[in-house]
């Protein structure tokens, strides 16, 4: 083979390869662990704080808050499609049971919970348009969070999903802490 | 990096409208995951062909791939359109795959100087089977020879850029790349 040939063939190669599945879920939930615009020490210490939060959240002697934290970030996305700035409402309802699958899941959920229910306490004051974004945002880690604990439950072991899991929570704090840092609107 | 070439499907690319695609940087540089999402929806071929091509393994392009998009995740508040956004998502591709070599690389050194056992980044030499197609031929090369070639001839990187990139000499990288078409033209004969 000679030059001219291989560069005809190098010309006729395709630029794109499909990738084996999809890597979106996975890449949502790694983008957690490492937020824009922090450093990792920074974020760590900040993932610390809303962890500590939620536990002096979580002590806290309210009947039926854990149920109605429940239902307000079930409510969370929802409010994105119907872009009403009024805080979320809240009602107690049954807690539904609830298993750990990775040794950080508890405190992590008790973090979020209490993040997501500050966040509906100050929606009304936030530009809707940033309420959309975070709304977006929140839903899709969610999903990613529902995603790898279904997956959990049928591979327990899987580290990969292991750590997915772990990180999709830990996305999902970065932006409630940021959706509750964020000023409000004049 | 093993030697191992996963079958390489290929996809083709649809034209899209730029102004839409410009419109996507900007929110997912905002902080829209949902318009990131649309980026890896629109780009994750390309970087998946430029990762598979640079280090010849499935497995490792998926590993590197994943975080060529969350590095990208990271520095999009930093982009600032003097490339266009492709141009820019690759050279941080590249960067993401030399980085893992370099990481081999010292990683198999220690190795070594520990007495662990012979360096974990074997170089595929020699003649592959006659036959196998172009893709094959390239993943089989040496790994310094296949990443400069795909980087000269495919992703249309300069020796200048490429040298700076690996770390290497330009003349290094215009020797590597002479080796690299000699040995394709010699296996694929």
């Amino acid at each position: 083979m000679n030059d001219r040939e291989l560069d005809a063939m190098l010309r006729a190669l395709p630029r794109s390869a499909e990738p084996p599945g999809d890597l979106w879920p996975e890449i949502a939930a790694s983008v957690a662990a490492r937020p824009r615009g922090r450093s990792r020490v920074a974020w760590a210490a900040a993932a610390a704080i809303a962890i500590g939060t939620a536990a002096w959240w979580s002590s806290r002697p309210t009947p039926g808050r854990e149920a109605a934290s429940i239902v307000v970030e079930a409510v969370i996305p929802d409010v994105a499609i119907e872009p009403t700035p009024a805080p979320a409402r809240i009602e107690p309802v049954a807690a539904p049971a609830f298993t750990a699958l990775i040794p950080d899941e508890s405190h992590l959920r008790a973090a979020s919970l209490a993040l997501a229910s500050a966040y509906a306490s100050r929606r009304g004051g936030l530009d809707r348009t940033l309420l959309a974004t975070f709304d977006d945002n929140l839903g899709i880690v969610d999903d990613a969070i529902e995603r790898s604990r279904a997956a959990l439950t049928t591979s327990p072991d899987d580290p990969g999903l292991q750590r997915a899991l772990d990180r999709a929570y830990r996305h999902k704090l970065s932006l409630l802490r940021r959706a509750t840092e964020v000023e409000r609107s004049p | 990096m093993g030697t191992a070439l996963a079958t390489f499907p290929m996809i083709a690319r649809a034209p899209e409208d730029e102004d839409e695609a410009s419109a996507r940087v900007d929110r997912a540089r905002a902080g829209d995951l949902a318009a990131f999402e649309a980026i890896y929806r629109a780009e994750a071929g390309r970087i998946y062909g430029l990762c598979l091509r640079l280090c010849g393994d499935a497995t490792t392009a998926r590993t590197l791939t994943h975080e060529a998009f969350v590095r990208a995740w990271e520095k999009l508040p930093s982009f600032r359109g003097d490339a266009a956004f492709s141009t820019w998502l690759h050279r941080l591709a590249v960067n993401v795959v030399l980085g893992d070599r370099r990481a081999n690389l010292r990683r198999a050194a220690r190795e070594r100087d520990q007495g662990e056992g012979a360096a974990t980044t074997s170089e595929p030499q020699g003649r592959v089977d006659a036959g196998l197609d172009l893709e094959r031929a390239i993943a089989a090369l040496p790994a310094q020879a296949r990443m400069v070639f795909v980087l000269f001839e495919i992703e249309g990187l300069g020796h200048g850029e490429i040298a700076a990139c690996m770390g290497v000499a330009e003349g290094t990288s215009k020797a590597q790349l002479h080796r690299a078409r000699e040995l394709l033209r010699r296996t694929l004969a």
